[in-house]
Parts: C-alpha cells; sequence; structure tokens
C-alpha cells in the first residue's frame, strides 16, 4: 500500500449520504418556483409603492437565495440573485426610488430566476457536472452544460454544425428525424433546438413536428430553423410555427451563434470593460454614462496618444473611437493598435457624423467592426457593444483557457503576470507569484490510471476557485504545476494562505473504484518587488518550489529576499 | 485521523443547515443545528463537545462575525468557518483577525471543499494545542 492510501468498500453509508444529498436537492428545487414568486410579487409591491422595509426583506430574501442556491449549484438562479440583490441595495444606500432601467434590469433577474427553476431537475443536474470552473477576471464564460439539440438528416450538416457549436462552449446533441427529436425531449430539456425544414417524411415536416414539440411544457424551447429553402412559403410556415429564427443554407455562423447566445439567455455578463476614445469631453463622458448605465465599465480617453497606455493598463475588451480626432484620426489609430499582436482581434466601434457608406466600408476595412452614426441612440449603442464585446469574450475564454480545470493556460498566466508585473510597477504595488507542482503525481496516474489523475486536477483547481479572489489569477502552468498570482498581499501573507490550501488539498480523499488516496502538493512563492522581473519572479518561485521538494515536499516555501533590497531603517 | 468532533452549524436557512448536515454527517462527523446567533450561542455555552462552529455571515439577529466575537469573549478557541455569499469576503482582514479560521464562499464548490477545510481547521487546531503549553494558549 502507498502512503497516503486506504482502501474502503463503496459502503451503505456513502451510499446513504449520496441518496440523501439528492433527496435534499429535489426538495429543494422543487420549491424554487415558489420563492421566486414571493419575490417577484415583493418586487412588483415595491415598484408601485417603495417601501424600505419592504425593500429589505426583499434583500435579505435574495441574498437567502443566491447562498442556497449557489450551495446547491443553481448557478443561474444565484447569479440572477445576487445582481438583483446588488442593484436594490444600491437604492437602497442611495435611499431613492429605483429608476426605470434598474427595475428594468431586476425584472429581468426574476425572469431569469423564473426560467431557470422551471427547467426539470436532471437537466440541472448536468449542468451541474458539466459546468467548468468559472474564474474570477477572465469572467463571462460560456455557461455551458447549455445544450443545443441538432437536427437534420444530412449527416454531414449535423456533424459540422455539432462541431463549429461545440467550439463554443455548447454541447450538442444530433438527431436525425422529428421523431427522434420527440422522443429525445422526452428525458431532457436542451436550452435551443436548431432544426431542418424539410425531412424524408415531409418538405414541412420540420415546423409540423413543432407543435409536438412545445406541447405540455411550460417554458418554450427556442427554435432556430436552419434550411436550404428561402421561398416565401417555407418562410411563412416557420413563422407560423412560432419559430424563433430562420437561416438558409451555407449558414453564416457567426449570425447563427449571436442568435443563439440570446435566445439561450447567457448568463447576464459581468461588466465589460470599454474604452471610449473621444477629443470632444462631453460626447466621451455622455457615451460613457449611457454605457454605465447598462452596466458596464468604461474608460475615457480623450488624447489619441494615450490610448496605447490605457490598453496595457484598463485591457478593455472593446473601443469605442471617435473617427475625426485632430491629432489622429480614428481610423490611423485603429491600424496602430491591430499592430499590435496583442489586440489584433479586439472589437473596435467607429462613431462618427459620417453617413456616407462608402466611407463606412473603408473604415470597417482599416480594422473597425462597425460603424455607428452620431446622434446615437442609447439602445442602439449598448446592443452593439454588448454584442461585440460578448462575442470578443467567448473568443477569447476558448484561447485562453485550459480545457480540463477551466483555468487559464500556460501562455495566458505567463501574459498575465507580464501585465501584473508592468501594472505593479506602475503603481507602486505588491503581488506573490506562487508555483505549485503536484506531489508524486506521476505515481498517481500510473497507480490510478489518468481519468483519477485528472480528477485530482480538477479537485486542486475547485479548491483554488474556493479560495481566491477576483482579484487573484490562476492558471495551469504544466501537466501538474500551477501558477498563481495573488494580488496585494506579501511573502507572509501569501504563505498562510497557500499553507491553508495546500492543508486543504491533503485532506481531500480521491477515489478510484474501491480505493481511496491522498495527494499533496509542493509550493514556492516570490514576491514583487522583491523580484521586480517577470523572469526573476519565475526563477525565484521555481528555486523555492524545488526547495520545498527536496525538504521533504507537501510544504510551502518562500523564495529568499535579496540582500540588496534590505536596507536598514 | 484525528477524532470525529461535534460541529455546530448556524444557518437562518433551514435547506442551508440540512445539506450542510448532510455533507458533515457523511464525513463522520456528528452535527448540532442553530438558526440565528443567539441559539448558537447558548448551544455553545452549553454543549463541551463542540469542537467546531461553521456560521452563516448574514443573520437577522447577529452577523457570524459577532458570534465568533462572543464565543472568543468567552474565552473559547475553538476553530471557527464563516459562510457567505459574497466573494469579496476572502481574506477580509477584520474577520481573520477575530479569530475566524476560515470563509467560505457559497457555490458549488462548497460540497466537495466543505470535507477538506473542516478536517483541515481541526487539524490545525490539534497542532497548535500540541505545540502550545496550556497556561500560554492563545
Amino acid at each position: 500500500m502507498r502512503p497516503g492510501e486506504r482502501i474502503s468498500v463503496i459502503n451503505e453509508k456513502e451510499e446513504a449520504t449520496r441518496l440523501r444529498l439528492e433527496e435534499l436537492r429535489r426538495k429543494y428545487v422543487a420549491q424554487i418556483p415558489a420563492k421566486v414568486q414571493q419575490i417577484e410579487d415583493a418586487l412588483r409591491a415595491i415598484h408601485q409603492k417603495w417601501d424600505a422595509e419592504g425593500a429589505d426583506n426583499l434583500v435579505r430574501m435574495l441574498h437567502t437565495l443566491a447562498g442556497s442556491a449557489g450551495t446547491f449549484g443553481l448557478s443561474e438562479i444565484r447569479t440572477a440573485a445576487r445582481l438583483m440583490e446588488s442593484e436594490l441595495r444600491a437604492s437602497i444606500t442611495q435611499g431613492t426610488v429605483p429608476p426605470g432601467d434598474v427595475r428594468v434590469r431586476m425584472t429581468s433577474c426574476c425572469a431569469a430566476m423564473k426560467e431557470a427553476g422551471a427547467v426539470p431537475d436532471d437537466i440541472t443536474q448536468d449542468r451541474m457536472a458539466l459546468s467548468p470552473l468559472p474564474l474570477p477576471r477572465e469572467t463571462g464564460l460560456p455557461s455551458s452544460g447549455d445544450t443545443v439539440f441538432v437536427v437534420d438528416d444530412d449527416p454531414r450538416v449535423v456533424e459540422n454544425l455539432a462541431l463549429q457549436i461545440g467550439h463554443y462552449g455548447y454541447n450538442v446533441e444530433s438527431y436525425n428525424r422529428p421523431d427522434d427529436l420527440v422522443e429525445a425531449l422526452k428525458k431532457a430539456t436542451p436550452s435551443a433546438i436548431i432544426m431542418d425544414l424539410g425531412f424524408p417524411e415531409g418538405r414541412l415536416a420540420g415546423a409540423e413536428s413543432l407543435d409536438e414539440v412545445q406541447k405540455g411544457r411550460e417554458g418554450r424551447i427556442p427554435v432556430l430553423f436552419l434550411s436550404g429553402r428561402s421561398d416565401f412559403e417555407a418562410r411563412l410556415t416557420a413563422v407560423r410555427a412560432n419559430s424563433d429564427a430562420y437561416f438558409t443554407k451555407p449558414v453564416d455562423m457567426n449570425k447563427l451563434l449571436e442568435r443563439l447566445d440570446v435566445l439561450t439567455k447567457r448568463q447576464p455578463p459581468l461588466s465589460y470593460r470599454i474604452l471610449i476614445v473621444d477629443d470632444e469631453p462631453e460626447l466621451a463622458f455622455s457615451h460613457e454614462a449611457m454605457l454605465q448605465q447598462a452596466g458596464m465599465t468604461t474608460s475615457v480617453v480623450t488624447d489619441p496618444f494615450e490610448v496605447m497606455e490605457s490598453l496595457a493598463v484598463f485591457r478593455p475588451e472593446l473601443i469605442l473611437m471617435d473617427v475625426y480626432m485632430p491629432r489622429c484620426n480614428g481610423l490611423e489609430l485603429a491600424k496602430v493598435i491591430r499592430q499590435n499582436e496583442a489586440f489584433v482581434d479586439i472589437p473596435i466601434v467607429f462613431l462618427s457624423s459620417e453617413t456616407d457608406i462608402d466611407r463606412q466600408m473603408i473604415a470597417m476595412s482599416r480594422g473597425g467592426d462597425d460603424f455607428l452614426s452620431k446622434p446615437i441612440q442609447p439602445s442602439h449603442l449598448i446592443l452593439s457593444v454588448s454584442l461585440r464585446a460578448e462575442r470578443y469574450r467567448v473568443l477569447r475564454t476558448f484561447m485562453i483557457r485550459d480545457s480540463l480545470t477551466g483555468l487559464l493556460n500556460h501562455t495566458r498566466i505567463k501574459e498575465q503576470l507580464d501585465h501584473e508585473v508592468a501594472r505593479a510597477q506602475r503603481q507602486g504595488l505588491v503581488f506573490t507569484l506562487a508555483m505549485i507542482d503536484i506531489d508524486h503525481f506521476k505515481s498517481v496516474n500510473d497507480t490510478y490510471g489518468h481519468p483519477a489523475g485528472d480528477q485530482v486536477l480538477k479537485s486542486l483547481s475547485c479548491l483554488l476557485k474556493q479560495r481566491l479572489r477576483k482579484t487573484d489569477l490562476a492558471g495551469r502552468y504544466g501537466g501538474e504545476e500551477f501558477a498563481i498570482i495573488l494580488g496585494g498581499p506579501d511573502c507572509n501573507t501569501s504563505e498562510t494562505i497557500m499553507n491553508d490550501i495546500r492543508s486543504n488539498f491533503s485532506h481531500i480523499r480521491h477515489q478510484y473504484g474501491d480505493r481511496e488516496f491522498t495527494v499533496t502538493f509542493s509550493c514556492g512563492l516570490a514576491s514583487f518587488p522583491h523580484y521586480e522581473q517577470c523572469s526573476e519572479l519565475i526563477n525565484a518561485a521555481d528555486r523555492a518550489l524545488y526547495e520545498a521538494k527536496r525538504s521533504g515536499r507537501n510544504q510551502v516555501v518562500c523564495a529568499p529576499i535579496p540582500s540588496q533590497i534590505s536596507v536598514a531603517k | 485521523m484525528a477524532e470525529k468532533r461535534k460541529i455546530l452549524i448556524v444557518d437562518d436557512d433551514p435547506f442551508m443547515q440540512e445539506i450542510l448536515a448532510a455533507l458533515l454527517e457523511g464525513e463522520g462527523y456528528a452535527v448540532a443545528l442553530a438558526e440565528n446567533g443567539a441559539g448558537a450561542f447558548n448551544a455553545f455555552c452549553a454543549d463541551p463537545g463542540l469542537g467546531l462552529v461553521i456560521t452563516d455571515m448574514n443573520m437577522p439577529d447577529m452577523t457570524g462575525l459577532e458570534l465568533i466575537k462572543k464565543i472568543r469573549g468567552r474565552g473559547s478557541d475553538v476553530p471557527a468557518i464563516i459562510l457567505t455569499g459574497d466573494v469579496e469576503m476572502l481574506h477580509d482582514v477584520d474577520a481573520q483577525s477575530d479569530g475566524a479560521c476560515d470563509i467560505l464562499v457559497k457555490d458549488e464548490t462548497i460540497q466537495e471543499a466543505i470535507g477538506p477545510f473542516v478536517a483541515g481547521a481541526l487539524e490545525k487546531y490539534e497542532l497548535k494545542k500540541r505545540k502550545t503549553p496550556p497556561d500560554e494558549a492563545r
């Protein structure tokens, strides 16, 4: 028997616990609709007549719901409840009746909760199992576990769609016939259905099956048609069948996905970061106000020459840019920005009074993604910006995350470290880099197999997620190596934090069949500004990690403070 | 393996009480439940067998932090874990200095994390007890 291994039989007690948890979850999920209804009623009441006590009660209800929903894994309800809670708290603090847009947001949170609460429990379970671990900062991860059913009698179409949609974080299940779809729907409810119109059964068989599809459901499933036909009869039939979208083959994948995103109502996004570049301060701040009202985080730059710096520090997800600026026009600025590899794909939306289509097209070809004419309608601005920022986020997510653990991948965590060093230098901050390496990981894989090894990695990621804040970052640096950037604490505090995590991790009982084993990790720490360069930090943390291994593993070691820095006070 | 101890669970939401009880009893601990700070404090004073306290932060009569302060005021250094819905509370300096050993966020990772967190807190406490001679106990 290896050190740390115990043999236990899958016994009645564990089974009993599992059943108990399942039963509890069922009970919990069953009472959700009533809870949400209570919240909705309370919200309506305070909308009609603002009442501080009523608002306080509602906040309490939302806070409680968010906590328990989170614990039971109902993350959509948790997110919606928390959002609504924070909106309400803001109004209570200001002592004012919530303005129109806040009310709208709160009402849509309510709707989101209702919808999430109406989904049958077995789907919710699947979501829990499938959702990757979202980490702070780079948020806006698709709530994957969103399942889409694709139905087409041509297997190549189905395969192609499944592949492409799958890239964007959806789980795809494919069927070839409307009957198969109806059968499948008895067991599970997808977030959306993408379906052909014509099948061997009939030219309009897809549309005809929709009645059967939506029958007896509390919440409608969004349906998107994808058809080779684009004639009027086909389109009208689709409309009459109460579908949500119609695309013709060959399909414009971007448009399909945009529509799919909207229809599957992905989690309300956390604040998009928008950089506004406009030499007219009044206009810039007016656009800023519009975007902030919609819940976005903004930064304004009125001098194009300062944009590059702002990009490095603020790291926006979209740039809203005036075209006509005296020192440098928007089109040139876009080109300069795109020279930098890191910003080649950042969406740029141009604003101008230009209504001439030709000049707009030239602008797009110079690196813009959209062109809005002033004066801007707030709703138009917000919609345009949100769609593009969201798409950017989704794409970025897939380029930057390790698929197993949901943490940042090697390239990105190194990149983040660069950013942190730059930021810390500029703002005089302190932060610590922690390098973790799982002890005897090769043995785990050899003894219990790679699936068990993967589970160990996932457990560690889970733990890290519990312990890290919005300002911390974690990435998978190598096979069994992780890098964590702890923003704020110095070496001492970081050592305590990492030791706690080390201890917690050592207590996790990993299971393999009827065997149990435990795993530990070693950790090396190095802090900025003791080490000032990215490479120095990595080397120092690595050396400390090596020291930890040499000293027996399962411990945390701090890199020594370079002696040049110690100055007598 | 450390002796299994009795854990006091404090939360005003009965569902939270139940799920925490299920998870901890599944790990072999005995549990006692309380639904508010006052009840929890009384239960704590009455039962010397309680080895750890897990408390919700946001409760109607007093916060989890206030409860822990009260318990500390009685001279007890029992390990205490705070549950919060608010991610930002992590590493809150006040919480740590007021005697909370750990802070857990209410999301789905809690189901996996609670066992190790509790075991870790208990082990740390045992180690501390062994290292410190009784008259120097903090």
